[in-house]
């Protein structure tokens, strides 16, 4: 009797220690680790061959990826021959091209300067305060300056061009100058795209 | 002439039979369990170089994950961020903690972090996140509620079997593709309808062919 008891008993503790799922912190153990492990490199591994042990490397100073020749100074980095901002989107604008803007402004833009571009991001609440895109200032900056600030960053802003390619930049500046007009739009504006501004107010009142 | 066997030998059969019977049970039922990537590898959460919180930035602060996971989309990896995207925003909030030391030691010296990896497939099998995030794959259906965890944890066995299930049924998991970086997305009710039709809508068609995974 005496052996079934601590044999049962053994088992309870094994289940009980040992429930799956729980949180543990060193590396899972293979039963049978066949070519888990092979003689290869890949992301995030570490290759101590070179000095900083990087496995991924940087490309050489001085090289530039296919495709990626920044030659079209307008349009990547936002400055006329002349070296001012320029004033004009370098590529056109289609409806896609708004959207993908505002789908890209909502994941890198809006922890700072708020959904509607007013500035109130939640991180703007924990101190790093992004200013409002609806003053004057920022309604007549040229496009090339909101480029700029994208591609070089703006003293406490930091620079967004790792995150963002060349097109996805513009989308950005497109959506942005979108933003300033859907704030400051006057009354005719809006009668003009068939859309009652009584109405409207009435509806937010709601 | 004296008995060869004893008497109590009478019983052994039985027991023998009932033992290698139980035991044999045990043995299976041990390495089913214990042997499984359910067991082996869910719930991994390695202590990482820098005490970062998904809980805080993803789920407080409501970050993106393509604000730190910015290849996730086009590419095989999602990545983890280089130092340049928390100092974005490290660089000026909390600017004298200690936790983030590692990382301004990175920003100076130029060398990476080294987080840990917590999900890797063996080495042998071949993983592709664009494609699946593409068709309406959410990230919570993999790696679960990320948003909650203070420390990542593997919360899927990432097993054969779990790939498979889901390539031969994905009208079970699919989500409309606007919806996959929202972690708090519910299943509608009529989820396999929906699903079906999600499906058929993209024509979307998990491989179950050996070399789409193993190459
Ligand atoms: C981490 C917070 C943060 C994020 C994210 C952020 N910004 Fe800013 N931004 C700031 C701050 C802070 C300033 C004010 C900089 C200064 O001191 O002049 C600023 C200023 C600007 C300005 C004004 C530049 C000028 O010349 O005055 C523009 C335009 C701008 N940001 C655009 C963007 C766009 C577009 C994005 C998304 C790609 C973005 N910002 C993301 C914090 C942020
Ligand atoms: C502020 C930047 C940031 C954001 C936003 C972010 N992550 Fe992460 N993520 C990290 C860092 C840094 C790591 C590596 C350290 C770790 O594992 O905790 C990581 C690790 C992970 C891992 C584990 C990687 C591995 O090694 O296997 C997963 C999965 C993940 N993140 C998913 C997400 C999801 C899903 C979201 C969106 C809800 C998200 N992350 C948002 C920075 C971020
Ligand atoms: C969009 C801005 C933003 C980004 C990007 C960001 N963080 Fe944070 N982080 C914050 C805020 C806000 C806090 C809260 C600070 C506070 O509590 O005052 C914070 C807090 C932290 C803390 C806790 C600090 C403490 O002392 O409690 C750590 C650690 C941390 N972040 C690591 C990281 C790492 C690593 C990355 C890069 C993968 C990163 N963060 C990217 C905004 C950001
Ligand atoms: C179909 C399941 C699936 C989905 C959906 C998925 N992941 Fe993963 N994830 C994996 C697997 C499997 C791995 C391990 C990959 C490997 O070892 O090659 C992984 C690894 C990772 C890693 C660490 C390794 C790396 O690739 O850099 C991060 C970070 C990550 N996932 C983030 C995300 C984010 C963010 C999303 C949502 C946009 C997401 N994942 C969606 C299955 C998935
Ligand atoms: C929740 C559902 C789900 C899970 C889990 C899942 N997949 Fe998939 N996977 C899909 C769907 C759906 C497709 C088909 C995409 C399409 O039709 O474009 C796919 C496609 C693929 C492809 C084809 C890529 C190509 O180039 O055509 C590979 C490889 C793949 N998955 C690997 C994996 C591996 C490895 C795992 C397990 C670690 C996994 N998947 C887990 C849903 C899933
Ligand atoms: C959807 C992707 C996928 C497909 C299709 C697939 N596998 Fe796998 N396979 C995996 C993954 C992921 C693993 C690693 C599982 C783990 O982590 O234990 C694996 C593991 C294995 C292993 C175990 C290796 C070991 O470590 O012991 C074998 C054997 C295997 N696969 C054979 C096959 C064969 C044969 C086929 C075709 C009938 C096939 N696989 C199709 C994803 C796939």
């Amino acid at each position: 009797m005496s052996t079934i008891r601590i044999a049962a008993l053994l088992l309870l503790v094994i289940l009980l220690s040992a429930c799956r799922g729980q949180p543990f912190e060193e590396p899972p153990r293979f039963v049978q680790p066949n070519m888990h492990y092979q003689e290869k490199f890949t992301y995030q591994s570490e290759n101590r061959f070179f000095e900083d042990g990087r496995a991924d490397r940087l490309p050489v100073e001085g090289t530039v990826p296919r495709g990626r020749l920044a030659v079209d100074v307008a349009l990547h980095e936002g400055l006329d021959e002349n070296g001012n901002f320029v004033t004009d989107l370098p590529l056109d604008v289609s409806r896609s091209f708004l959207m993908r803007g505002g789908e890209r402004y909502y994941i890198y833009c809006t922890p700072c300067h708020g959904n509607a571009g007013d500035g109130m991001g939640i991180i703007s609440q924990r101190g790093l305060i992004a200013p409002s895109f609806h003053t004057d200032t920022m309604r007549e900056m040229p496009y090339g300056q909101i480029y700029s600030a994208i591609y070089n960053g703006i003293n406490t802003m930091g620079s967004y061009r790792h995150q963002l390619d060349v097109e996805d930049r513009w989308a950005v500046v497109a959506y942005v100058r979108a933003l300033q007009l859907s704030q400051y739009a006057s009354e005719e504006e809006v009668r003009a795209l068939g859309i009652d501004p009584e109405e409207l107010r009435a509806q937010m009142a709601e | 002439m004296a008995q060869l066997f004893p008497k109590w030998t009478n019983k052994l059969p039985k027991q023998v039979q009932l033992l290698s019977i139980l035991g044999l049970t045990a043995v299976v039922f041990f390495f089913w369990y214990f042997g499984s990537p359910k067991y082996l590898e869910v719930g991994y959460a390695p202590v990482q170089p820098i005490p970062f919180s998904h809980q805080l930035h993803a789920g407080q602060l409501g970050l993106d994950c393509r604000y730190c996971h910015g290849s996730v989309e086009i590419s095989s990896a999602a990545g983890v961020p280089s130092t340049q995207t928390c100092m974005t925003c490290h660089e000026y909030i909390a600017t004298d903690s200690e936790k983030l030391q590692p990382l301004r030691d990175s920003w100076e010296s130029g060398l990476p972090v080294e987080w840990i990896r917590v999900h890797k497939l063996p080495e042998h099998s071949y993983f592709n996140h664009s494609v699946h995030v593409n068709v309406g794959i959410g990230c919570a259906t993999c790696h679960g509620r990320i948003d909650h965890m203070e420390v990542v944890m593997k919360s899927e066995p990432m097993s054969m079997g779990w790939c498979l299930d889901c390539h031969n049924h994905p009208e079970q998991y699919i989500r409309p593709v606007e919806e996959v970086f929202n972690m708090a997305y519910e299943q509608p009710p009529n989820q396999y309808e929906f699903g079906k039709m999600l499906v058929a809508k993209k024509n979307v068609a998990g491989p179950i062919y050996c070399n789409a995974c193993h190459r």
